[in-house]
């Protein structure tokens, strides 16, 4: 996935004020006794599923677009960050940090929670697959059938998560370049689960179907000094072909935008910097702050021009590090839907 | 009209600064002394607060296990069951000047907005995360921890306290498990009841501020009332300030009114000046109280150290809150003393006889009005004994008491002059014991305070005394070792045993455990069956073989305040902690001891509470300074793990002597407001003696002797109020010992009389009155003869 | 008519005889008015009752127009700020002001501000020019009586009242006092009405007035 959560990651040991007031800035030192992406690393699952202690951060984060059988659409996120305290991959030096949100008619409702490494509170296992934090979960038997659940005080969801075709790789390779002076990351989705389950608001229960997108990403040192924020998107798209792409904001107002097509098959085409463009048309009151709940977004070579809309502009994440993180659908060329996910507002 | 009537008023004072100073000193003094005590319990109740807010986690609920420590795999099973808790780790660590309570944390599952916010924000958290991770500390509490500890200041950190990471705090405290888990506020949506995660773990309320207030409050109450009578003492010099403005300023407020100025601008203007100086004595008051309160402080802190555990670090810190209420306090102080004489500016017509006798008159007036006031109050205080309790009404028992015997003062004065007139022979004897009746009503109010503050003296001092004689009496007693040993581990507990049996010396187990009963902290400690107890204890009521059953290893004692707190009585059952009951046979007194405890047999202690500090002894022996150094030379036990029986003594001495120390120094100050009092009466007293002066120099009397005789008056009148004000310190005496004592602290004390004490005092009474007098009577033995002479001139 | 008193009946308790029954006098503009009498007679009181500073039990007193009964004590107080001068046996200044401060403390009372020049033209008049910065307690009876007159006519009174000015003062000075008070009175062209014993300072005045038993005769 983006490197939108490598922020919110370092959220356990900056406080809002402390981390926006610094930007990025942080970042750009400390790789120093971590390991760094290596373009000719390939992955081999199972064993990437699970932890990479070497590397300073690391997620494995599922979106979910999903309808109940009148067909009102909601959003659900499972995030689980794993940051390191200091080099050396002992597990006692990591700490832990998960979000859950639900999107719904009735509200966005989230929740945060944060766990010290090797305590026992939280932590990932490759095979059989588990991801956890306290008693949110993320498990299967391996990463393609898995169990989804989550809940705040006002939320939980249930759901089961099943995908027939292959993890795809980001970038080349997985090896995902996030700027021009090459900070990079590895990089694998999984967009193609159907989703079905039972979502608890406030309201009561609501059965729900509709499909999920897993990224996993880890790396040390993913963003420039200069870069102040990004714009996500990722898109279900009704023929089952699936589009990424990120905007990474650069201080000079310019901005870094790659992306990757993926066909309905699973096959890959990474998107060269520039190919996508994606342009700010709707802007919403949110949280104090104005935020871009409404995008043009265009690929040439896929004879792609689309309106990407916010299903709930008020899908804002109160967390520790606050951002924007909801549904999407999508109108023009193609039709479909998706999540958008915007931080640095 | 009004600018003009300012102006004539405010020119006295120009003309006469001294008398403005004792004014504004007089209010200051009271406004000083009561917002001085405030600042020390506000503080006090803050720093409560504050380590409350901590060590409870921001008044959050905790699980706690009744065997102790709870298991990290508990608090995992609980997490990863939804339940939203945060371990922590509290313990003692020591430090040359005392120790210093750690608080392990956890960063991650800490609340986050609570008092832990601080330890978990910001940056340097890499700092104090992990084994080797720095302690956060208060900057007075970081400088008792350096250097042997890594510590970051922070003064949002409460004082005496030191907050880590848990891991830090696990190793240096060598706990493995965690003291308790804090329930945070926001639970998720669905989570399984408690029983089935953790069915051994307790939910507890928040701790909170009140506990520790509780403990305190006795102590807190003590200061508010000295602060009170401080304050009332400090009143009546403002009403002899203000009395003696006023009276000296009669001829101008006729003159005022005679040209043209009405009553109600005269009193508007009045109350503006007085206004004035009540905001700056206000002012004043609160600047000297700070300075009061900082005086004292360190003896407070050290008695809320060592009676109740409590840290509260010596600093003092001025909040607008403080100030105002000063300010209030002294205008409230103004307006009560000063109501008499506005009124008399209000009614007076304006052309009142300039006689001064007509104040004297109307005061004289009002004798048998305050003797029925007295009587009123003595009656409260009666019906306070009679159907009230708890702490607020003894403390009304004991107001109503002062307030009865002040207000009777008067008229018992006025009885003494009566009969000691009878006795006189010639006529300048006569003439003294009219003329000193005749200035009763000036005088009334100085006395009063006078009263009050002799027999604060003496029911205090009395109340310390008894106190200090029983105490030491109980510590000869109660410490029936020679010597006492805390050893490290088993393997030294016996080899101190082997030791001592080869040494002909008796070992005594003094192992303890501390746990609530009847939902108060408690302690819990064994003894064995050795005569020593029976022969050295003495026991309030007990049934008849009370130490036989515990030597049969049934039953338990429990100390007097448990015992009075509880309406516990020999015989009941007791439920222990950990469920089990047992029948109490025997009270015993404890005093100096907030907290309950209970005594039972030695292998009762080691089968129910096996997590028991074993590692304290008591032994007996014949030459404890040779057995001391042999435990030293040949078992290799340091200096510290050894007290003897007189060291021990003298510790508990010293606890008790600063408990009292700050109750000696406001005795002091109490004392010296009351002689400020009497000095500001004379001087009000002295410009209206002159009519009655006059004739009896003229008849052939020195200024000189007129000067002596004023202060035989004072003098006379000095002791006279001593002697009255025995029997009133003797009734607070009891009232303290046996009624407040027993709603304080849980324990009675015999009074003992300490009648040599009293004689300072009786000197301090004449010093005081003579000191005050001497300057009245100074100004009379100078005063030009022509002033005499204008009294036989003049209509004044 | 400036002053117009009737019928003053006053008794000092309920059952007492009357100090005063049913006086009545007149005093008009310009007018110097001696009242004599034996001590106790009830000048003194007589003199408070026109002032308002004492009631009378019945009759009137109309000052300039003005009914005294009509007045509540705040109208009497306004009527002696502003109309009325009075000088007392017993001086009456203000202890705590010096001689410059007492003398213009009345007309200070009335709203008025007496500039430099009229307070040193009076007190050369009333000769007492060197005396200014001085307080009471260091100027001789005679002074401080002169600054009490000097203080009742700085407001320019129409009526002025004096309650034995001299009572207290040596012969001398008494007769110096009693003939700048007339004078000065004169000069301001007030109506005066001074209370003596003394039957020769009494002769001074236009008229003189003698109350015995509670009565007035010419």
């Amino acid at each position: 996935m983006s490197v939108r959560a490598v922020f919110a990651a370092l959220a356990i040991w900056l406080t809002a004020t402390q981390a926006v007031a610094q930007g990025f800035a942080g970042l750009g030192q400390t790789t120093e006794g971590y390991a760094l992406p290596d373009p000719a690393t390939r992955f081999t699952y199972p064993a990437d599923h699970g932890s990479h202690p070497e590397f300073r951060i690391e997620w494995w984060y599922v979106t979910a677009n999903l309808q109940d059988a009148d067909g009102t659409p909601y959003g659900i996120q499972w995030t689980l960050f794993r940051n390191a305290i200091r080099p050396g991959g002992a597990e006692a030096d990591q700490g832990w940090m998960a979000h859950a949100a639900l999107s719904s008619p009735g509200g966005h409702y989230y929740a945060e929670r944060f766990a010290r490494g090797a305590s026992g509170q939280a932590g990932v296992m490759a095979e059989p697959f588990e991801a956890f934090i306290d008693e949110w979960q993320m498990a299967g038997p391996d990463l393609k059938t898995i169990r989804l659940t989550a809940q705040g005080t006002e939320f939980h969801y249930d759901l089961q998560l099943n995908a027939d075709r292959p993890f795809v790789p980001q970038g080349e390779g997985g090896f995902s370049v996030k700027s021009e002076a090459g900070q990079a990351s590895h990089y694998y989705s999984q967009p193609f689960y159907r989703v079905t389950g039972t979502l608890t608001l406030p309201d009561g229960a609501v059965e729900v179907t509709g499909q999920a997108w897993l990224d996993r990403e880890w790396s040390s040192q993913p963003l420039t000094e200069t870069q102040t924020g990004w714009d996500w998107i990722s898109l279900h798209l009704n023929g089952g072909d699936k589009l990424m792409g990120y905007r990474l904001r650069d201080r000079d107002g310019s901005a870094y935008t790659v992306g990757t097509w993926i066909n309905a098959d699973g096959t890959p085409e990474p998107l060269a910097p520039g190919q996508l463009t994606m342009n700010a048309t709707d802007w919403a009151d949110v949280a104090d702050r104005q935020v871009p709940v409404g995008w043009d977004v265009t690929l040439a070579e896929q004879a792609l021009e689309i309106n990407v809309d916010a299903v709930y502009p008020q899908s804002w994440m109160g967390t520790l590090i606050p951002y924007w993180e909801g549904p999407v659908r999508v109108t023009g060329s193609h039709e479909g839907v998706g999540y958008l996910e915007m931080s640095g507002y | 009209m009004t600018r003009a009537v300012i102006a004539a008023l405010l020119s006295y004072w120009r003309r006469r600064p001294g008398q403005l100073a004792t004014l504004i000193l007089g209010l200051a003094l009271a406004t000083a002394l009561w917002s001085g005590v405030q600042a020390i319990n506000a503080e006090a109740r803050k720093t409560y607060d504050e380590a409350a807010n901590v060590l409870a986690g921001g008044g959050l609920p905790s699980l706690l296990s009744p065997s102790g420590t709870i298991s990290k795999e508990t608090f995992i099973r609980l997490r990863r069951a939804g339940w939203q808790v945060s371990p922590v780790i509290d313990g003692w660590i020591a430090t040359p000047e005392g120790r210093v309570r750690l608080l392990g944390i956890d960063p991650f599952t800490a609340p986050r907005d609570g008092a832990f916010g601080t330890a978990t924000e910001a940056g340097a958290i890499d700092d104090v995360l992990g084994p080797d991770g720095i302690l956060i500390a208060s900057p007075a509490t970081a400088d008792r921890l350096r250097p042997a500890y890594n510590v970051r200041e922070d003064p949002a950190i409460a004082p005496g306290l030191a907050v880590a990471d848990l891991t830090v705090a696990a190793r240096l405290l060598e706990q493995p498990g965690y003291s308790r888990l804090m329930v945070l506020e926001d639970q998720p949506l669905i989570r399984p009841p408690l029983e089935e995660i953790a069915p051994k773990l307790i939910l507890e309320a928040p701790e909170t501020a009140e506990d520790l207030g509780r403990l305190t409050d006795s102590f807190h109450l003590n200061l508010t009332a000295f602060g009170l009578l401080s304050f009332a003492v400090g009143l009546f010099i403002v009403n002899g300030a203000v009395g003696l403005a006023f009276e000296q300023r009669r001829q101008t407020f006729r003159t005022l009114r005679a040209l043209g100025a009405t009553a109600r601008t005269l009193v508007i203007v009045l109350i503006g000046e007085l206004l004035l100086f009540a905001i700056i004595a206000g002012l004043a008051g609160i600047v000297l109280g700070y300075l009061i309160a900082g005086y004292l402080l360190p003896d407070v802190a050290a008695t809320l150290r060592g009676l109740y555990g409590a840290t509260m670090e010596g600093s003092l810190t001025l909040s607008p809150v403080w100030w105002l209420s000063g300010v209030a306090i002294a205008i409230l102080g103004t307006a009560l003393a000063a109501a008499f004489g506005l009124v008399q500016v209000a009614r007076m017509p304006p052309l009142a006889p300039a006689k001064p006798r007509a104040w004297a008159m109307v005061s004289q007036g009002t004798a048998r009005w305050q003797l029925l006031a007295a009587l009123a109050f003595l009656a409260a205080a009666l019906a306070a004994l009679a159907f009230g309790s708890g702490l607020i009404a003894g403390f009304i028992l004991l107001g109503g008491f002062l307030m009865a015997a002040a207000l009777a003062l008067p008229s018992a004065l006025a009885l003494c002059l009566r009969l000691a007139a009878r006795t006189s022979r010639d006529v300048m004897a006569e003439w003294f014991w009219a003329d000193t009746r005749q200035q009763l009503p000036g005088l009334s109010l100085a006395l009063m305070a006078l009263l009050l503050a002799l027999s604060a003296n003496i029911g205090v001092g009395t109340m310390v005394a008894s106190f200090r004689t029983t105490f030491t009496g109980w510590l000869d007693q109660r410490l029936v070792s020679d010597l006492y040993v805390t050893v490290e581990d088993k393997a030294q507990e016996d080899a101190l045993r082997a030791f001592l049996t080869a040494e002909g010396a008796e070992i005594l187990p003094i192992w303890h455990t501390d746990g609530d009963i009847l939902g108060a902290p408690a302690e819990i400690y064994g003894v064995v069956d050795h005569p020593v107890y029976t022969e050295n204890w003495p026991l309030l009521s007990s049934m008849p073989d009370a130490w036989d059953q515990i030597a049969r290893g049934e039953g338990a004692l429990v100390n007097e305040q448990l015992a009075r707190r509880e309406g516990l009585t020999p015989g009941t059952a007791l439920t222990m902690p950990g469920g089990w009951e047992t029948p109490i046979v025997g009270v015993y007194s404890d005093y100096g001891n907030p907290l309950g405890q209970v005594v039972i047999p030695w292998a009762v202690l080691v089968e129910r509470y096996p997590e028991a500090d074993k590692s304290d002894f008591g032994v007996l022996t014949d030459d404890p300074q040779a057995l001391r150094a042999g435990l030293i030379g040949e078992l290799g036990l340091s200096e510290d793990q050894m007290i003897d029986q007189g060291a021990l003594k003298a510790f508990s001495l010293d606890v008790f002597e600063r408990t009292f120390a700050v109750t000696a120094a406001l005795n002091v100050l109490t004392l010296s407001v009351a002689g400020l009092a009497i000095l500001t009466s004379l001087l009000t007293l002295s410009t209206i003696r002159l009519p009655q002066l006059a004739p009896l120099w003229s008849l052939g009397t020195t200024r000189r002797q007129l000067a002596m005789i004023e202060l035989l008056r004072a003098v006379t009148l000095a002791i006279v109020t001593f002697l009255l004000a025995i029997p009133v310190g003797l009734g607070l005496a009891w009232v303290l010992l046996s009624v407040i004592n027993v709603e304080a602290f849980g324990w009675k004390l015999p009074m003992t009389v300490f009648p040599a004490d009293w004689l300072w005092l009786f000197l301090a009474a004449l010093a005081a009155a003579l000191l005050s007098s001497l300057w009245p009577a100074l100004q009379l033995a100078r005063r030009p003869p022509a002033d005499l002479i204008r009294v036989f001139t003049h209509e004044r | 008519m400036l002053l117009s008193v009737k019928d003053i009946v006053k008794r000092f308790t309920a059952d007492a005889t009357p100090i005063l029954e049913g006086v009545s006098l007149e005093v008009d503009t310009g007018e110097v008015v001696a009242l004599t009498g034996e001590s106790g007679s009830g000048k003194s009181t007589l003199l408070h009752i026109i002032a308002g500073l004492e009631t009378s039990e019945s009759g009137s007193v109309v000052i300039d127009g003005a009914d005294l009964a009509s007045l509540d004590d705040r109208g009497r107080a306004a009527l002696r700020r502003t109309s009325i001068g009075i000088v007392f046996q017993q001086f009456n200044l203000i202890p705590s002001l010096n001689a410059r401060q007492n003398l213009s403390f009345q007309a200070r009372m009335a709203g008025q501000s007496p500039s430099a020049a009229e307070l040193e033209s009076l007190a050369k008049a009333l000769g007492i020019a060197e005396h200014l910065t001085k307080y009471p307690e260091e100027l001789s009876g005679g002074q401080q009586q002169r600054v009490a007159i000097g203080r009742a006519l700085m407001p320019r009174p129409r009526l002025l009242l004096a309650d034995e000015p001299t009572g207290n003062l040596d012969e001398a000075t008494s007769d110096a006092v009693f003939d700048l008070l007339i004078a000065q009175a004169r000069e301001a062209g007030a109506g005066l009405l001074v209370v003596t014993h003394s039957q020769a300072l009494a002769a001074r005045a236009d008229r003189q007035l003698h109350l015995s038993r509670g009565r007035l005769a010419e």
